[in-house]
């Protein structure tokens, strides 16, 4: 007997799907905004003193080696253990996003700040900048240009790690997948859907990443 | 020469690599308004010794004494001893995320703390004397090698220095753009600057160098003016060395 | 409504470390056999992407681009829960795994035996043909052998990324490193110390290879 496909239960319940696509983004956003500072800053402790960057490459293998479901759910059961505070759901979440990405992100801006010629550094030096002013004019405007591309690629990636909340409740689209498969008995089609759904919005955004790498191809 | 003539003064430099022994104890006086030309093979020290100069490397032994003031001394304020001392290098390393213009003020400015009104002003003096301009508003990857040089010394002049140091600046240049940045480097002399150049250019040396300083493993093995060191030289490294140069020029 | 400071004791998680480690072994199973699931596939693909003819060109690139663009969590819950009903039977969760992880990672490393491959200057296919190699013996001889070299170090990254992505099947039910801390942690009611510990375990097989990458690739690899 052959499967009765009955997309009814997708396009009911469309709009409920979709309210879970506002927390996918508002989390890829919100987490997305404290990386990119809680990263810079992580990166240029790495590249300062010792102890200082020893400890910030400690936080960069951790957050980069721990598995983000095994974060989420450390920050959303233990934390609070530890603590004595409770989190909502959506703050659990986008704390270990925040956390796994800015890791990543401090590698990002590392190696795109150790990639400007240390001749600029040396000019920079030699009419009596500072290392701060040298940091500030010369080197951090252009590395930061340099590496939007991978900027780029990890929001795409941070966008599609959203799903992962969904196993603490957190109502973004793959939560919602999940209620209205259970609700429907459908979840062919509503899975298919849902796995549409990312593809739909996270494929452009990566051929815009791809727009990126050649738009902002270093000349050297 | 008065001792008030003198401007910079190393002694006893010594700088290590690790295991590798690249000065060895160089002396060197400096007057005012002299030009000082160092020449010699590749591998020499050279470039070191001038790196040490301004401190963006830090010599292992020894003192260096400008103005009177020992810049190799811990407490020495770095970035205000270096807006005093301008270097010109070999591959230019301009700013290619600004104009002309913008390489040149931006020393007064960052640094100088000038008003951009009065940085953009300075700068456009300067690229108009090193005969750039034309090209102000023009980013580095669109101009030649010899005129991103001279971009580069104006970058430095801007910081008006009592001293300019030229780390070979024209080794990396095509020939027919290398006398251009010369006669940039010669006016400069006839002025009066006080300037310490590596470089390769015996012609230059020549008629421009009040003194010349023969680099060779570490060591200053001969210095004196320039008819004499480069007409009659004592040592025989510094003869091998110059026919060396000579059949290059013939090549 | 502070508390004293939480009473960390790990003697939970020593006692039952044979457990977890139990997991990690089921983990390393399943990236392994997903790894070479996906070095199959994505050799396969890339030379399909490579290739003359136009419908498996696209047909490649929808296979990467898809399965880059949705999440991991979705491909298994798919694989799970969907995939059965269109097949008519069940699969068992190792199964379901290995499969979604492997075309997963099978995608990436599509791209990436496909940038190796591209990235050995077509002047040394132009030489290999000029001496008249077929095509097929250029690819094998010269360009196969070097892109190979090139993208080791890409290739044992995806690895090590799958080790770590490899924690999501446990919400397939297969019996990994994740799911044996999660019972593990409401067994014993230590959820702190056995979450702790399970991710220092992660980082403890994760930072050691991915080193080792990084070493062997700057002294073979550096050009």
């Amino acid at each position: 007997m052959a499967y009765e496909w009955d997309w009814s239960a997708l396009w009911d319940n469309l709009a409920f799907l979709l309210d879970g696509l506002s927390l996918t983004v508002l989390a890829s956003v919100v987490s997305m905004a404290a990386a990119l500072v809680l990263g810079l800053l992580v990166a240029l402790a790495r590249l300062s003193g010792r102890w200082l960057g020893a400890a910030a490459q400690v936080y960069i293998e951790l957050f980069r080696n721990v598995p983000l479901l095994v974060l989420v759910l450390w920050v959303f059961t233990v934390l609070p253990l530890l603590g004595g505070f409770t989190l909502s759901p959506l703050m659990s979440g986008t704390l270990p996003l925040t956390l796994k990405i800015s890791a990543f992100l401090a590698e990002i801006f590392r190696a795109g700040i150790t990639s400007i010629a240390t001749g600029q550094t040396h000019a920079a030096l030699a009419i009596g900048m500072t290392r701060t002013q040298v940091l500030k004019r010369i080197v951090l405007p252009q590395a930061i240009r340099r590496v939007i591309p991978a900027l780029g690629s990890m929001w795409v990636s941070l966008f599609k790690d959203t799903s992962i909340l969904s196993v603490i409740g957190v109502g973004e689209l793959m939560y919602q997948g999940r209620i209205v498969a259970t609700d429907t008995y459908r979840p062919l089609e509503v899975f298919t859907g849902v796995a549409v759904i990312y593809y739909l919005l996270a494929y452009p955004q990566a051929l815009g990443v791809n727009w990126l790498f050649a738009k902002f191809q270093v000349q050297e | 020469m008065t001792v008030d003539d003198v401007l910079l003064r190393a002694v006893g430099l010594h700088k290590h690599y690790g295991a590798l022994h690249v000065l060895r104890g160089i002396d060197l006086t400096v007057r005012r308004g002299e030009v000082v030309v160092v020449i010699g093979p590749s591998g020499s020290g050279k470039s070191s010794l001038l790196r040490c100069l301004n401190r963006l490397e830090d010599p292992s032994a020894g003192h260096i004494y400008i103005d009177g003031i020992d810049i190799v001394a811990r407490s020495a304020n770095l970035p205000l001893v270096r807006r005093n001392i301008g270097m010109v290098f070999q591959h230019f390393n301009l700013f290619p995320h600004m104009t002309a213009l913008g390489n040149v003020a931006e020393g007064p400015r960052t640094v100088l703390r000038m008003s951009r009104a009065a940085a953009e002003q300075r700068a456009l003096d300067l690229l108009q004397k090193v005969g750039l301009g034309d090209k102000v508003n023009v980013r580095p990857a669109q101009l030649s090698g010899g005129q991103q040089q001279r971009v580069a010394i104006a970058r430095a002049l801007a910081m008006q220095p009592e001293i300019m140091l030229f780390d070979e600046v024209t080794s990396a240049l095509d020939p027919e753009l290398v006398a251009g940045v010369l006669a940039v480097m010669r006016r400069l002399a006839e002025e009066g600057m006080t300037m310490v150049v590596v470089t390769h250019e015996m012609e230059f040396a020549r008629q421009v160098g009040d003194r010349i300083v023969v680099f060779e493993n570490g060591v200053i093995i001969e210095e004196g003016k320039p008819s004499e060191v480069l007409r009659n030289p004592r040592h025989a490294s510094t003869q091998r060395f110059l026919r060396s140069l000579l059949k290059e020029d013939r090549a | 409504m502070q508390p004293a400071g939480y009473n960390w004791d790990f003697s939970a998680f020593f006692k039952y470390l044979p457990f977890l480690l139990q997991g990690l072994e089921v983990t390393l199973l399943v990236s392994l056999l997903a790894t070479c699931v996906g070095l199959v596939l994505g050799l396969l693909v890339a030379l399909a992407r490579l290739s003359g003819f136009p419908p498996l060109r696209w047909v490649a690139a929808f296979y990467v681009d898809f399965l880059r663009s949705t999440p991991l969590l979705i491909q298994l819950v798919w694989v799970f829960f969907a995939l059965p009903i269109l097949l008519g039977y069940s699969l068992p969760p190792l199964v379901a795994a290995v499969a979604t992880l492997g075309a997963y990672s099978g995608a990436y490393l599509a791209e990436i035996f496909r940038a190796g491959i591209v990235s050995i200057a077509s002047g040394q296919r132009h030489a290999g043909l000029a001496l008249g190699m077929t095509r097929t013996q250029v690819m094998r001889r010269i360009i196969l052998p070097q892109a190979v070299v090139r993208m080791l170090p890409p290739i044992a990254s995806t690895l090590i990324t799958l080790i770590k992505d490899s924690s999501l099947v446990s919400v397939i039910s297969v019996a990994e490193l994740m799911w044996a801390a999660q019972s593990l942690a409401s067994v014993t009611l230590r959820p702190v110390e056995i979450l702790t510990g399970t991710g220092l375990l992660y980082v403890a097989v994760a930072y050691p290879l991915s080193l080792g990458v990084e070493l062997v690739r700057r002294r073979y690899l550096a050009t």
